[in-house]
């Protein structure tokens, strides 16, 4: 029997990253034999948005490859990476250059790359998106255990991501990733 | 599901114990352990519904460094609105190949339910109230022999999670039948009853099949269903249609392919999917061993979030052995059991950790470094 072959590649920092990601992505019709979850480092302070950096090159550099050897639009690839401390680089202007620097263009408008970068951490989105009535800012550590948001949550909010409207959204990042939603074909 | 379980002079577990949580993966080098805790599992499985007496208890599961002629195996298990506790303490006459059953007990929740010593079973009530006492074979267990009453539910309960809800499996595709004689409640150790057991579930649960298209229908485009058909007599055959290219028109809509005309990879993920549908009762404890084996690389990521989610959604339990990069990237940091034993020394189990700070591998390259 013929099998169905992977549309979307992620590429994430963390088992959480990874539940709001699928869960999003199943929301919007894809199943789970059209998306690959791309292994995460074992462990380390850090090292989940290392890892997304430096694999970020490498797998833009594939799929652009494929869809041209396929002369296909269908394929596409979401990033999650977390912008943890204002000291940190802009990850959007930070991943673009990482392009630049290994000799490939900017990632284009029109691409099938999309980047959601919550600010803090993913936790902060999903605390919001559970209840939207309840009070929250990009500054306070939602993954703490007393906020009670941890994978399950994070798998709903995902879903809770694919309708979502940011019109009232008082969460910058979460609306800078509403607008990369429109990247997944 | 099954919290805790300690293991005494049985091959290389002595003074053996490993915790559990509602996912777990158990990883480490062949031979320290890993598939030896399942035998165990079975082994009780097998003493508590009465399958098979104590001879999974063989004299050459003895540890082999110990001089001790007992062994003990003690289980506690979080269901039935309490926790049970199970002690079992199989005595061996060296050199004969004998054994008998010196000490067996159930409690709940602290209070004694059952208890058996040399042969003398003492009975008790819900309500921790004394009841009978048996005399009987110490050879074997008095718990499968006890009907159930009303004043015995919880007892009940244990048994018929061990016979209903605990699987402990290997499956071995190459020889699984595509032909049953009769509908089987249980599946066996490899599935190679499969089918028959399938039947059993099509008979009690149509909302399974339904599950089950709708599984295998994701995963192949080309998948239409799968069939039983009379085969002379009680028996029935597996089939699967298939859909046909649609330049094929005129021809018939869809092929079938008997299941022993699958693959062998195919025939695992069948299987494998329609385990995924217990997993959704909670208390069912599902243990694999190598539940890779035969699959392509694409096809285990899929299978694996959906157990995942399977076990997150509905609180059951499940024991995974494995040495798959897959499984060990997406397991390991979360619910990784290392099973090691130094210089042929006992198994010992600790959670997995990555070892390295820098942070720059995965799970899987820790672990083929050995650096967890």
């Amino acid at each position: 029997m013929r099998k169905r072959q992977v549309q979307i590649p992620v590429l994430c920092e963390d088992d959480e990253h990874q539940s709001f990601a699928l869960q999003y992505l199943e929301r919007r019709g894809y199943s789970r034999w059209k998306v690959r979850l791309l292994p995460y480092p074992a462990s380390g302070k850090g090292s989940g948005k290392e890892s997304v950096r430096r694999r970020y090159v490498e797998e833009v550099r594939a799929i652009r490859r494929y869809c041209q050897m396929h002369r296909s639009q269908t394929y596409a690839l979401v990033v999650m990476i977390d912008q943890d401390a204002p000291s940190q680089p802009d990850p959007y202007l930070d991943l673009d250059r990482r392009l630049t620097d290994a000799q490939l263009a900017r990632r284009t408008a029109d691409e099938h790359i999309a980047i959601f970068a919550p600010k803090y951490s993913v936790e902060t989105w999903a605390y919001h998106l559970l209840d939207t009535a309840r009070p929250v800012d990009e500054t306070t550590n939602f993954s703490e255990r007393r906020y009670g948001i941890g994978g399950p949550e994070c798998r709903r909010a995902g879903t809770e991501f694919a309708t979502y409207d940011p019109a009232l959204c008082p969460l910058p990042s979460l609306v800078a990733a509403c607008k990369e939603r429109q990247r997944i074909p | 599901m099954i919290a805790r379980l300690y293991v005494d002079n049985y091959k290389c577990l002595s003074n053996f114990e490993c915790r559990f949580g509602h996912i777990n993966l158990m990883l480490g080098a062949n031979g320290s352990g890993k598939s030896t805790v399942f035998d165990v599992l079975r082994g009780v499985r097998a003493v508590v519904t009465g399958t098979s007496p104590i001879s999974l208890f063989r004299e050459s599961t003895l540890t082999r460094w110990q001089k001790r002629d007992a062994q003990t195996v003690e289980l506690e298990i979080a269901g039935g609105g309490g926790i049970y506790q199970y002690h079992l303490e199989v005595e061996h006459e060296i050199g004969q190949n004998k054994q008998r059953i010196q000490l067996e007990s159930v409690k709940y929740d602290g209070g004694l339910i059952y208890r058996a010593e040399l042969g003398e079973t003492h009975l008790f009530r819900d309500d921790y109230s004394e009841g009978p006492i048996i005399s009987g074979d110490w050879t074997r267990s008095s718990l499968p022999f006890l009907g159930p009453r009303h004043d015995n539910t919880r007892i009940t309960w244990f048994k018929d999670w061990f016979r209903q809800k605990l699987l402990c499996l290997q499956i071995d595709p190459v020889n699984v039948k595509a032909i049953a004689d009769e509908a089987e409640p249980v599946l066996d150790a490899h599935a190679l009853n499969y089918v028959g057991w399938y039947r059993h579930r099509v008979s009690t649960d149509m909302s399974a099949t339904i599950d089950l298209y709708n599984a295998l229908k994701e995963m192949y485009e080309e998948f239409r269903g799968l069939t039983l058909e009379q085969e002379g007599g009680s028996a029935q055959h597996l089939f699967a249609r298939l859909g046909v290219k649609e330049e094929q028109k005129g021809r018939p809509e869809f092929v079938r392919y008997s299941f022993g005309e699958f693959s062998e990879g195919e025939r695992a993920l069948v299987i494998l999917y329609t385990l995924l549908q217990l997993v959704g009762d909670p208390e069912t404890t599902l243990c694999l061993d190598e539940p890779d084996n035969f699959l392509s690389l694409s096809e285990i990521q899929p299978w694996l979030l959906r157990l995942r989610e399977a076990v997150d959604s509905s609180g059951s339990q499940s024991l995974l052995i494995s040495h798959h990069p897959e499984l060990i990237n997406n397991l390991a940091p979360r619910c990784g059991l290392v099973f090691e034993r130094r210089q042929n020394g006992p198994a010992r189990v600790r959670p997995f950790d990555a070892g390295t700070r820098d942070g720059a591998l995965t799970p899987s390259e820790v672990v083929a470094r050995g650096w967890e």
